[in-house]
């Protein structure tokens, strides 16, 4: 799978690819055979990823990403961390109660790999800051527990052509996709309105594993996005029953009566 | 016979069950057996015109009903999948 284009790739080819440091920490990855070696971790040095929001899928998502020696994290957030938080997010420990999501989640991914670039917006994303969210970024990461978000950055991503890989969780299912504009379905093409039930942030049960897992998930298809490793899931919808282990993959295909996508679009909104 | 597979939130109108087997020959006929088997099922899944609601995706095995005719033939060893939006995410 050829990896996509990204937005800055300063490296010049008489400079070596990665540093001795780089070798060491990145040895085992590297030893991946479909991995693509060190011009596949040189790609992820340089891209950038914009990750909304870094709880328990999205967090998972960016810990592993920076783990994997992406090049810069654009991390989305607003609140502050309260204790119920703390049975499924990575980033968040109990001495972090009432700090700033983005506050502890910086803190805990410098401390994970102090050579990613980290940008942190403390605010959740709404169509008033989603074109800053995703203009930077080469690829972007949606872990949001709200439709309107998640619509949002649907939005965005299609109108700036820009590779989008969702993962959402309920309980103990999951599902995870990746959108690639012009190409495969977007998030409203599968789902083209909301569940009128899911009105607030706080909807859903989660157990640490499932959101861990989407987000694992999330993190290995923007990997391959970026390196072109392996088979992405374009086209197709990944879910999960961790309850039964009953996982399954169904192929999703653009609608051409899309309100976002489609030729027929008229506008960039969903109706909630 | 064709197995469905149903999801943590509709659970409840299917006494639990994560999956329950139906008859039925084509997709019309199997989803039409979920439905009389379990009433509170189609009264989530569909809308006041009978259609499957929007944030529902449904797939016989890995393909989308959207990409199916009704008549289509479902054999024994076929798998119905509803698959409803989710958002989480988390706070």
């Amino acid at each position: 799978m050829p990896p996509i284009n990204l937005v800055e790739n300063s490296h010049s080819s008489t400079e070596p690819l990665l540093s001795a440091s780089e070798l060491e920490r990145y040895s085992r990855q590297l030893q991946s055979e479909g991995f693509g070696g060190q011009p596949a971790q040189a790609r992820l040095r340089s891209a950038s990823v914009a990750v909304s929001r870094c709880g328990g899928v999205g967090g998972t998502c960016a810990m592993l990403l920076a783990r994997a020696g992406i090049g810069k994290l654009v991390l989305a957030h607003g609140g502050h961390i309260v204790r119920e938080n703390l049975n499924r997010m990575h980033l968040a420990y109990t001495e972090d109660l009432n700090r700033p999501y983005t506050e502890a989640f910086e803190e805990k991914l410098r401390a994970i790999n102090p050579d990613v670039e980290l940008t942190a917006i403390a605010q959740n994303i709404g169509e008033d800051n989603v074109d800053e969210f995703v203009s930077g970024a080469d690829i972007i990461a949606d872990g949001a527990p709200l439709f309107e978000e998640r619509y949002a950055m649907n939005g965005e991503a299609v109108r700036r052509r820009k590779p989008l890989v969702s993962g959402a969780m309920y309980d103990l299912e999951g599902y995870a996709t990746t959108i690639v504009p012009g190409e495969t379905p977007c998030l409203a093409c599968i789902y083209p309105v909301r569940p009128d039930y899911w009105v607030d942030a706080h909807v859903f049960p989660v157990i640490g594993p499932i959101s861990t897992i989407v987000g694992a998930v999330m993190a290995m298809e923007v990997i391959k996005l970026v390196t072109g490793t392996g088979e992405t899931l374009k086209g197709r919808l990944w879910r999960i029953d961790l309850e039964q282990n009953v996982a399954r993959q169904f192929t999703v295909k653009r609608r051409e009566d899309c309100e976002v996508c489609s030729s027929k679009a008229g506008q960039l909104s969903i109706r909630a | 016979m064709p197995r469905v597979y149903v999801p943590t939130m509709m659970r409840k109108c299917v006494d639990g069950k994560s999956s329950f087997e139906v008859s039925g020959q084509t997709v019309s006929e199997v989803l039409a057996s979920a439905y009389r088997a379990f009433p509170a099922l189609a009264a989530e899944v569909l809308d006041k015109d009978g259609r499957i609601k929007p944030f529902i995706a449904v797939f016989i095995n890995s393909t989308s009903l959207h990409d199916m005719e009704n008549t289509a033939r479902v054999r024994d060893d076929d798998e119905v999948h509803f698959v409803p939006a989710m958002a989480g995410g988390v706070d």
